[in-house]
């Protein structure tokens, strides 16, 4: 369903991502790990083309996309195409959670505002966010407003989940409820692109782990194969160092 | 002490010009709105040429003394107009053009210099995270300007408005230079037949911390209300 080639990025000297390749099936989980400043945030920004790399092309579904020139219109379709979850959540803080969904789906996608009233309506109780339906978000615990967030991002039927370190910016006690709707999703058969240091997470979830460093993937394959035996050296002290977030 | 009845006296000459005051203050700032709001976000956003182009222009007008601006724009100005209206033998007299003209362009120039930093300021305010998660739900450009980043930075720039407003009306006074009858000019001239300087002097005082402390009420009314809609909880403290 997603297949990129070719993706390079550098930021002046530094080669953030070094002619990358991935492929995800419709339904597949692939999770994206790896240490910080490997490049898997931008990986993600380039794939949502929010931001042009300086080389490669990505098909996604029928869409053919230039990565460094993707076009206005391309840009918009693919991005309607696809959800994104923030690490920080970003939730248009002048608007309630129920107004962040609906404001998707009408401005973002078009949506009449009786649909869309019904749609955000589904979304909310899939987050279980029922009670916090008109609370702004600075009224929020950093868990709802994840949850918050995800619902935004799931409410137009993405055919594409990416989820940035979606339980980095939230206290340890609050990451369950998080990964509780994440795997409700899983169960769902929603495609999902995650990054994430939690490990135990990406272990329990995806079909496929892949590891970033410095830019090039360094390992691939099925979730045990990666996480129990490591071929390289370098995953090895990576998946050391993380281990106390392997529950 | 000044008798009270000289001072009511004193008092009701000044507010006679309380309208000239008022207009001086709110034309300006309504010509000056749109500009410094699009001065602002091309300075907040970084456009190259808008960004250095706006920044001179702002660097220009706060470092001329607002004094040194009126007397060149009213000694200067009409001279100016004058030859262009000769050189073009147009029939109209330049020097009937009243100075009030004069004044309001001095003070609209320097009021887009002003509320262009307050909106670059507001501007920077909304976090960029946030319009860039509305473009990952599919806005268009435009869409996630004036939906996201637009409505925040206006409230967001409401307490430096206030000031911005208060600093003219402030600033309003130095249009007595050019014979405009606003609330200065008609305390010097209550001085100038009383003689009692001190009582018109403090009649122009009080009528400046009325006025101003009416606006700043206004401002931060409106301030609390948007900010309780904005967040559903009322987290403004007045200053």
């Amino acid at each position: 369903m997603l297949t990129i080639e070719g993706l390079t990025k550098r930021y002046g000297a530094l080669v953030v991502l070094d002619n990358i390749s991935l492929t995800i099936e419709r339904g597949e989980i692939v999770s994206v790990i790896g240490p910080s400043g490997g490049g898997k945030t931008t990986l993600l920004r380039m794939i949502d083309l929010l931001e042009p790399a300086d080389r490669g092309e990505m098909t996604l579904g029928d869409l053919v996309v230039d990565l460094k020139r993707p076009g206005k219109k391309t840009t918009l379709a693919v991005r309607r195409r696809i959800g994104f979850v923030f690490q920080q959540f970003n939730l248009f803080s002048h608007r309630t959670v129920k107004e962040n969904i609906l404001d998707a789906l009408i401005y973002g996608h078009g949506y009449a505002k009786p649909e869309a009233e019904k749609r955000a309506a589904e979304v909310i109780a899939m987050v279980d966010l029922e009670d916090k339906t008109d609370a702004y978000p600075i009224t929020l615990s950093g868990g709802q407003a994840q949850r918050a967030a995800i619902a935004r991002a799931i409410a137009p039927s993405p055919d594409l989940l990416i989820l940035d370190e979606p339980t980095s910016a939230l206290d340890p006690e609050l990451t369950g409820e998080v990964i509780a709707v994440i795997k409700a999703l899983a169960t769902q058969g929603m495609t999902m692109l995650l990054v994430t240091h939690h490990i135990g997470l990406a272990r329990e979830l995806a079909d496929r782990v892949l590891v970033l460093d410095a830019g090039r993937f360094i390992e691939e394959g099925p979730v045990a194969n990666v996480l129990e035996h490591p071929q390289t050296d370098r995953t090895r002290s990576f998946l050391e160092r993380v281990r106390n977030l392997w529950r | 002490m000044p008798e009270s009845g000289v001072f009511f006296g004193t008092l009701q000459q000044v507010l006679r010009g309380l309208p000239y005051t008022l207009l001086l203050t709110f034309v300006p700032l309504a010509f000056a709105f749109l500009p410094g709001l699009w001065f602002g976000w091309l300075r907040a956003k970084k456009s190259v040429v808008g960004s250095r182009l706006v920044g001179a222009y702002v660097t220009l007008f706060r470092s001329l003394p607002l004094v040194l601006q009126m007397l060149f724009a009213y000694s200067w100005l009409p001279s100016l107009l004058a030859s262009f209206v000769r050189a073009r033998a147009w029939d109209i007299d330049v020097f009937s053009i009243s100075p009030i003209y004069y004044a309001l362009i001095v003070l609209f120039l320097n009021t887009v210099a002003a509320l262009s930093e307050v909106f670059r300021a507001a501007f920077s305010a909304v976090s960029r995270h946030e319009v860039e998660a509305a473009l990952a739900v599919g806005y268009k450009k435009r869409q996630a300007f004036f939906r996201v980043w637009l409505p925040q930075a206006v409230t967001y720039a409401l307490p430096n408005l206030a000031s911005a407003t208060v600093n003219l009306v402030r600033q309003s006074s130095l249009a007595y230079l050019m014979t405009v009858p606003e609330m200065t000019a008609r305390a010097r001239m209550a001085a100038g037949l009383t003689f009692d300087t001190i009582t018109a002097y403090a009649a122009l005082l009080l009528s400046y911390v009325v006025l101003c402390f009416v606006i700043d009420t206004i401002y931060d009314v409106v301030y609390a209300r948007v900010i309780r809609k904005m967040t559903g909880t009322l987290r403004y403290r007045g200053t």
